[in-house]
């Protein structure tokens, strides 16, 4: 045989291989770059849907403490997870509902509980409005599930459930002895130095209706624009107005209201400590093993079964810390109960659908972290057919400003006069930035610092600061990695580690210290709470 | 003579056929493959670093490994975008409209690898966007055979090329 032929031949026989081989290894290619693509569609979404739910959440004073209004606020960011990602996909004929069908379910972690969006079998109503026996699948908010467990303990008659939160605080109910309590409060191991008085104003945005004299009155206007409430300048409450000049718009600061109780961080500890010692009594000796969830036949199922250890005993575990036993246990509780939601509200999508598996993916331990460290949006997407296979995968996205949760990381500070005059560098920063001043030390939540605006009706919208005006510090806030090295350089112990208390116990830094605590008892204390009972049992 | 120049343009047309063809077909399959494990890589490294919202010496480390197990040599260019919200509280504005008004410093890959040298890690804030870029620096068995065969029309100066950018949705500091 000649050897073009042999060519030939061998031709024949390699090209389709190769050809098959390439567009086999295209595909896959393909297939790979295009869920990079859908991850990254898919966290941007979940990110704005967070980003959508704090722009509602900061408009102060107004949704914050109502319940609805808080849930109308996770189905507007729902609407723009849903709308984001339908968006992002670009593909004309894709529409909402067609989306909708490949999320089987949305996790809302909240400061003491969470809302699961999922579809759920719902009966249909007949002309009359009653139900009948055909049921459809809808995609609904489902009522609002605390972090609780129960604790059974018949030998020492105890019978109670507990309601975590993201921080510190619980909410008991339930029979312990013979008594049946309803309490709730912050646990607390330890005392920290705070400030025992502070006057911390509120400023509120204002303009002159009339050029001059004492009958001027000065209209508080919220963001809209509508007039909410009106002052005299003469009015006794308001203060006399040394500032304003005609026709100016200036701010005055509310100070017949102080925003926030002088003694918030005193009143935190005083009623964190008597909480803690009547828990510390009645409930201290209370075991992992006697922990227990409701199971999936509706019968009981033991958590930690053979585990004695005394989740409650506060020698050596410190509420507060991320490390203690208490907050272990409390995160595997929350974790378990979160697992076996989202298990059942995908695994019922899942038998409905047929074309589809949908199984509720394994979150990284990373992820089970930032999911329990602050309010969070958990969004899962699957089924959506890409290339050879199915797209399955999961995105969660934290907020990092919002009233419903005072973590560390959302404090920062400045330096003010008892008055609330800036003393500072008109900056604020993190508790351990060398710039940030070591006297006269105030710290607000990073909310706090937010710029507003509201309009006077007729120009243009103006802005305003509603706590403090200081812009964000370029060394530790901006250029965010600045602080690490301040922290090298103050603290002779570095070990490698950022560790803020260590930080905050190292001499010099009394002062520091002192205002962190305040800050974040004063934030606690004063932060909005769904379920409330204190010491008395009255809600 | 004329059959030996036949059976001469033979042999070369056997050779490139059964020999150039089918290994510069493989190398590209070579390449497709680690394209996707380059961009695969730097999706990952900069997702993470993306959620955690901190590149940590390990995990950078993690990622030039896997880059390095590919067999070539990489030119890795990382630009971090830190949010300046200030720009909005110092300007005095003068239309209702304020859109877009955050400014951004940043980064280059110099100052990042420095950061990491000396702190072992650099955070990031949320808000803050993170790119990373990686293109290959040395020549691939497929680039030399197309510039072997067809020269003239010219090759890319990289074969291997990856970029992902995203937004840090976590602030990096773990008090």
């Amino acid at each position: 045989m000649k050897i073009h032929n042999m060519a030939i031949i061998f031709l024949i026989i390699i090209l389709p291989l190769t050809m098959l081989l390439s567009s086999y290894v295209q595909v896959q290619v393909d297939t790979a770059l295009l869920i990079k693509q859908y991850d990254t569609k898919l966290k941007s979404a979940t990110y704005d849907a967070i980003k959508a739910y704090q722009t509602n959440t900061l408009r102060e004073d107004m949704s914050v403490t109502l319940a609805d209004a808080k849930k109308g606020n996770i189905e507007a960011a729902i609407s723009t997870f849903i709308s984001t990602l339908t968006i992002s996909m670009g593909v004309g004929g894709y529409n909402e509902d067609y989306m909708r069908q490949f999320v089987p379910a949305i996790l809302f972690s909240m400061y003491d509980g969470y809302y699961i969006y999922a579809p759920t079998r719902v009966p249909v109503l007949n002309e009359y409005g009653n139900e009948t026996d055909e049921y459809v699948y809808q995609y609904i908010l489902r009522p609002y599930n605390y972090y609780s467990v129960r604790f059974t303990d018949a030998a020492k008659s105890i019978d109670v459930v507990i309601n975590y939160s993201l921080d510190n605080y619980v909410v008991v109910y339930g029979w312990v002895g013979s008594d049946y309590v309803t309490k709730s409060g912050y646990l607390v191991s330890n005392n920290v130095d705070v400030q025992t008085s502070e006057s911390l104003y509120k400023y509120l945005p204002a303009y002159r209706a009339q050029s001059a004299g004492n009958n001027e009155l000065l209209f508080y206007t919220d963001p809209a624009g509508q007039e909410l409430m009106k002052y005299r300048v003469t009015d006794p409450a308001f203060g006399p107005d040394t500032k304003a000049t005609a026709g100016s718009t200036v701010l005055y600061p509310r100070n017949e209201v102080q925003y926030v109780d002088p003694n918030s961080a005193t009143l935190y500890y005083e009623e964190a400590n008597q909480f803690t010692s009547w828990f510390r009594g009645a409930l201290g000796s209370v075991t992992a093993d006697k922990a227990r969830r409701v199971d999936q036949e509706g019968g009981y199922e033991y958590l930690f079964p053979g585990d004695t250890t005394q989740i409650f005993n506060f020698t050596n575990n410190n509420p507060e810390d991320l490390t203690s036993t208490f907050t272990q246990y409390k995160m595997e509780i929350i974790r378990r109960s979160i697992e076996d939601s989202l298990n059942q509200a995908i695994s019922a999508y899942s038998d409905n659908s047929s074309s589809y598996d949908y199984r509720l993916p394994k979150l990284l331990e990373e992820d089970w972290f930032l999911l329990l460290s602050n309010v969070c949006m958990l969004t899962f997407m699957q089924g959506l057919p890409v290339g050879t296979t199915y797209y399955n995968n999961y995105a969660i996205v934290r907020s990092s400003a919002n009233q419903d949760f005072a973590g560390p990381e959302s404090l920062y500070f400045v330096n003010q006069s008892a008055d609330g005059a800036l003393t500072g560098d008109g900056y604020y920063h993190t508790i351990d930035c060398t710039h940030l001043q070591n006297s006269n030390i105030v710290g607000y939540s990073n909310v706090d610092y937010i710029q507003k605006s509201f309009s006077t009706g007729s120009g243009e919208p103006r802005n305003y600061y509603l706590k403090r005006p200081e812009k964000a510090c370029y060394y530790c806030i901006v250029q965010h990695k600045d602080y690490k090295k301040d922290i090298v350089v103050n603290d002779k112990n570095y070990d490698g580690e950022i560790d803020l208390t260590e930080f905050l116990d190292a001499g010099g830094n009394e002062a520091r210290a002192k205002a962190y605590y305040t800050t974040l008892a004063r934030e606690k204390y004063k932060q909005y709470k769904p379920t409330v009972f204190g010491m008395d049992g009255d809600e | 003579m004329s059959d030996s120049l036949v059976m001469i343009i033979g042999i070369i047309l056997a050779a490139i056929l059964m020999f150039i063809f089918p290994m510069m077909t493989l190398a590209e399959r070579n390449d497709d493959v680690t394209q996707l494990a380059v961009y695969t890589a730097t999706a990952d490294f900069v997702d993470s670093v993306s959620s955690k919202g901190v590149i940590t010496n390990d995990e950078y480390s993690a990622f030039i490994q896997t880059l390095s197990a590919t067999g070539n040599l990489y030119d890795i260019d990382i630009q971090i975008y830190n949010l300046d919200e200030n720009v909005g509280k110092k300007v005095s504005w003068t239309e209702g409209t304020v859109i877009g008004e955050n400014g951004y410093t940043v980064d280059h890959t110099t100052q990042v690898m420095k950061d990491l040298d000396l702190d072992g890690a650099r955070p990031l804030k949320e808000g803050d966007k993170v790119s990373v870029t990686v293109k290959n620096t040395n020549t691939t068995l497929a680039q030399m055979l197309r510039s072997f065969l067809y020269k003239l029309t010219g090759t890319s100066p990289y074969e291997i090329y990856a970029e992902h950018t995203r937004v840090v949705t976590s602030t990096g500091r773990t008090l």
